[in-house]
């Protein structure tokens, strides 16, 4: 039928080295390539399981051959939605790729969600934990960050929503504590507020550090995460702060 | 779901990709695509249905991929059919990049929401997976940057370096 024909058209078509843009070419391309791969063969269509198994044997003399940019390719859209699946760290890498993946990989909208800070970052991390200069010297006098007399204090987040101290722990009152994230998003994953709140205290803003470790504040106290360069999906740095 | 079972045969639409090929498919999975479902609403398809960015090979596995994921013609998906369309939807996006970046494609134009999820954790999941210059290697990517501002770049993520 036609098919046959449409085929060997296509088997004559010049080959073009240069640079497809248009989605049409760049599916044209893709035809006649897969037509030389497939010379001779008449069923294109039925079983797609064996061709499946077939493309994947020839994967390995395909190596270096077929290859194109998946930016030129999807476009900026589709390669956001891409970047917004991989973690904080591969996000950073592909902003080494080359000039055009590091405007799309730089975006607001991945990097807003990225320094939004969730539950589980909160109870996967030990936090730090000392007074800051605005608060009354009553509390700085108890804390050790201050005094010089130990190690920082340290809290827990926990996921049933509560906070909790390591015994022994001055400042604690052994009171109950709960936890809340909060975050406000205008349009386009944009984010208007965004903050930690412990209790009716204060609420804490959240930052990242130079080193991606987090960070959350106010003009009272601080919490900074310890990393978890071992952690499996940990969320704070990859290597130990020195 | 169960109203629109009524039929007792099922209805078959014939799709055309851009080289001429033809696929006849259930019109319920076709419909998994918003894309040909809104063209078959819209009443704007004659005997065949145009896919004009699809090619033959490209759109046969899209067909592949309507047929799994057509609605279920006994009611509701169990647990144990959804888990099994998670195994073959693992496998179906195990092919070699080119492949995997027509699917993607096809999806968007489609618009198959399923398949562009898929297709695009799996492209993250090669990104994910490789070192920078491993990803260039990969989809042929040119390094344009001067050396001194890759270095600066570099210099500005050195937490995302072990």
């Amino acid at each position: 039928m036609a098919q046959a024909e449409l085929q060997g058209r296509q088997r004559k078509t010049p080959e073009s080295p240069e640079k497809y843009d248009v989605l049409g070419e760049e599916m044209d391309r893709h035809r006649k390539r897969r037509k030389r791969r497939k010379r001779g063969r008449e069923e294109m269509v039925e079983d797609v399981e064996e061709k499946k198994e077939e493309e994947e044997e020839e994967e390995e003399e395909e190596e270096g051959v077929l290859r194109r940019d998946p930016l030129e390719v999807f476009g900026t859209d589709i390669m956001l939605k891409i970047l917004s699946n991989l973690d904080a760290r591969s996000v950073a890498l592909s902003l080494l790729v080359s000039r055009g993946w590091h405007a799309v990989a730089s975006s607001d909208r991945i990097w807003s969600a990225k320094t939004r800070i969730m539950k589980d970052d909160l109870c996967d991390h030990v936090w730090e934990f000392h007074f800051n200069k605005g608060a009354p010297e009553y509390w700085r006098n108890l804390d050790p960050f201050w005094k010089g007399t130990g190690p920082p204090m340290r809290r827990y987040f926990h996921p049933d929503g509560s906070q909790s101290a390591d015994p022994g722990d001055k400042v604690w009152g052994g009171h109950e504590c709960c936890y809340l994230t909060f975050t406000s998003i205008v349009g386009e994953g944009k984010i208007r507020e965004h903050y930690v709140r412990i209790n009716r205290w204060p609420r804490l803003s959240v930052s990242r550090k130079q080193d991606w470790s987090w960070e959350l504040s106010n003009h009272l106290y601080s919490y900074s995460s310890i990393p978890d360069a071992d952690k499996e999906g940990g969320t704070g740095p990859l290597y130990g702060v020195v | 779901m169960s109203s629109t079972l009524c039929c007792s045969f099922a209805k078959n639409v014939t799709l055309r990709s851009s080289d001429g090929q033809t696929f006849e498919v259930e019109e319920a999975a076709a419909q998994v695509s918003q894309t040909i479902k809104r063209m078959i609403e819209d009443g704007c398809t004659g005997s065949v249905i145009p896919v004009p960015n699809l090619t033959g090979p490209v759109l046969a596995l899209v067909i592949e991929y309507f047929k799994k994921h057509s609605p279920p013609s006994d009611g509701c998906p169990t647990a144990l059919l959804e888990m099994e369309i998670k195994d073959w939807d693992a496998k179906f996006v195990a092919v070699d990049n080119d492949t995997l970046l027509d699917l993607t494609l096809a999806a968007h134009y489609l618009e198959i929401q399923g398949l562009l999820d898929l297709t695009c954790h799996r492209v993250a999941d090669i990104l994910n997976d490789n070192s920078v210059e491993k990803i260039r290697e990969i989809f042929h990517i040119k390094n344009d940057f001067t050396p001194e501002e890759e270095a600066e770049e570099r210099s500005k993520i050195q937490w995302a370096f072990e």
